[in-house]
């Protein structure tokens, strides 16, 4: 197999590994090295001429391999819930929602700060802002795939929208 | 793509990615590369050690350089038809030969000379021996001595600048050289080998 079809395999799977990956990681800070180590393990095993029938299913068993060893060596694995009850009592309603993000942030080196800024937040809303910003996850999807409710989701997005407004404004003064 | 969707892409970039894979995975192949050069390396060491070693003289100091050539095997020639041993024939002793110094237990001596089947002289012999050890010296002004089996040439020793060729086989040295346009032609059996460098010094001076 050349490396030709690697990366026909890579950009056939990249989004669904990625999103697997943000969804099971602790941090988004983790996720380039195990999308990194989970198609190197992949590349090695083709250049070694495994025979791999389904190369999907192959990838996801080697990504969840990749979890498992990431929590083994780098995070005990965190059972505790990741909404408080307190969190639970702030009602969506509660919160604007005319925040306009894109006259927010309008310079560049706003980039690198939203990225520091988000990887500071708590994992579940990194997931959250990941999930709806990058890879455009409907609400409803990511409340199925991180097994919240859509307002919980929401109320990550408007509430972490609105400080981060707030941080980019006291960051460009 | 708003801002929050770029700080995400430059920061996990799909391309970015691959391209560390990539690079990933030839620093792996560099790593298999460097790991299987170890012990091809290793061979390499071996291999001019014991090259340096097989040209490292057996015996060096300033006026010697041995190298004894062993060898598997002799191949007998067909000699033996063509030559005739005088036992009675007066052996000419030559200059170099008066002085040599033979193991004392080398007790009993016989002198032959060699002719061909046609008649001509070719070389003289001498022996010192006793029951279980020998030393042949045979050896011309004309000829070089005929011996009953051939043996490959090997790397030459020095003593006293003059070149020689000195075999080993099993218990068996034999020594070939010219020194002062005498052919020599040298086989001991069970003799040592510094006692064979002494006779071969008390030759060659």
């Amino acid at each position: 197999m050349n490396e030709l079809t690697l990366e026909e395999i890579y950009n056939e799977t990249y989004n669904d590994i990625l999103k697997y990956v943000v969804i099971h990681a602790k941090s988004l800070d983790d996720v380039n090295d195990l999308i990194q180590n989970i198609y190197l393990s992949l590349f090695e095993k083709i250049k070694a001429n495994h025979n791999i029938e389904n190369v999907s299913a192959y990838l996801f068993g080697i990504a969840k391999n990749e979890i498992n060893k990431y929590y083994r060596f780098k995070y005990k694995i965190n059972l505790v819930s990741i909404f408080s009850k307190k969190e639970n009592m702030e009602l969506i309603d509660t919160l604007k929602s005319d925040i306009d993000i894109e006259a927010s942030f309008l310079k560049t080196s706003d980039i690198d700060y939203i990225w520091k800024y988000l990887l500071k937040k708590k994992e579940i809303i990194q997931k959250v802002f990941f999930l709806y910003y990058y890879l455009g996850l409907s609400i409803k999807e990511i409340a199925r795939q991180l097994n919240i409710t859509e307002s919980n989701v929401k109320h990550y997005i408007y509430r972490t929208l609105s400080e981060l407004k707030e941080a980019l404004n006291e960051y460009n003064k | 793509m708003n801002i929050i969707n770029k700080s995400f892409n430059k920061h996990i970039n799909k391309d970015e990615n691959l391209k560390i894979i990539k690079e990933r995975m030839n620093k792996r192949n560099m790593k298999y590369l460097k790991y299987s050069l170890i012990p091809i390396c290793l061979l390499l060491i071996i291999s001019l050690f014991l090259i340096t070693n097989n040209n490292k003289p057996d015996i060096f100091d300033d006026t010697k350089e041995i190298y004894i050539n062993e060898i598997d095997n002799m191949n007998l020639t067909a000699l033996d038809s063509d030559i005739k041993v005088e036992n009675n024939y007066m052996v000419e002793i030559y200059d170099e030969l008066l002085n040599i110094v033979i193991p004392t237990d080398l007790n009993k001596m016989n002198g032959l000379a060699i002719f061909l089947s046609d008649g001509t002289f070719n070389n003289y012999v001498i022996e010192y021996f006793n029951d279980e050890r020998r030393i042949t010296i045979a050896y011309s002004k004309t000829n070089t001595p005929i011996r009953d089996y051939f043996i490959d040439d090997g790397k030459p020793s020095i003593i006293n600048n003059t070149n020689l060729v000195i075999s080993k086989y099993n218990t068996i040295y034999i020594v070939t050289f010219k020194y002062n346009d005498i052919y020599f032609d040298i086989e001991t059996s069970n003799i040592k080998e510094d006692e064979l460098i002494t006779l071969l010094e008390s030759i060659i001076k």
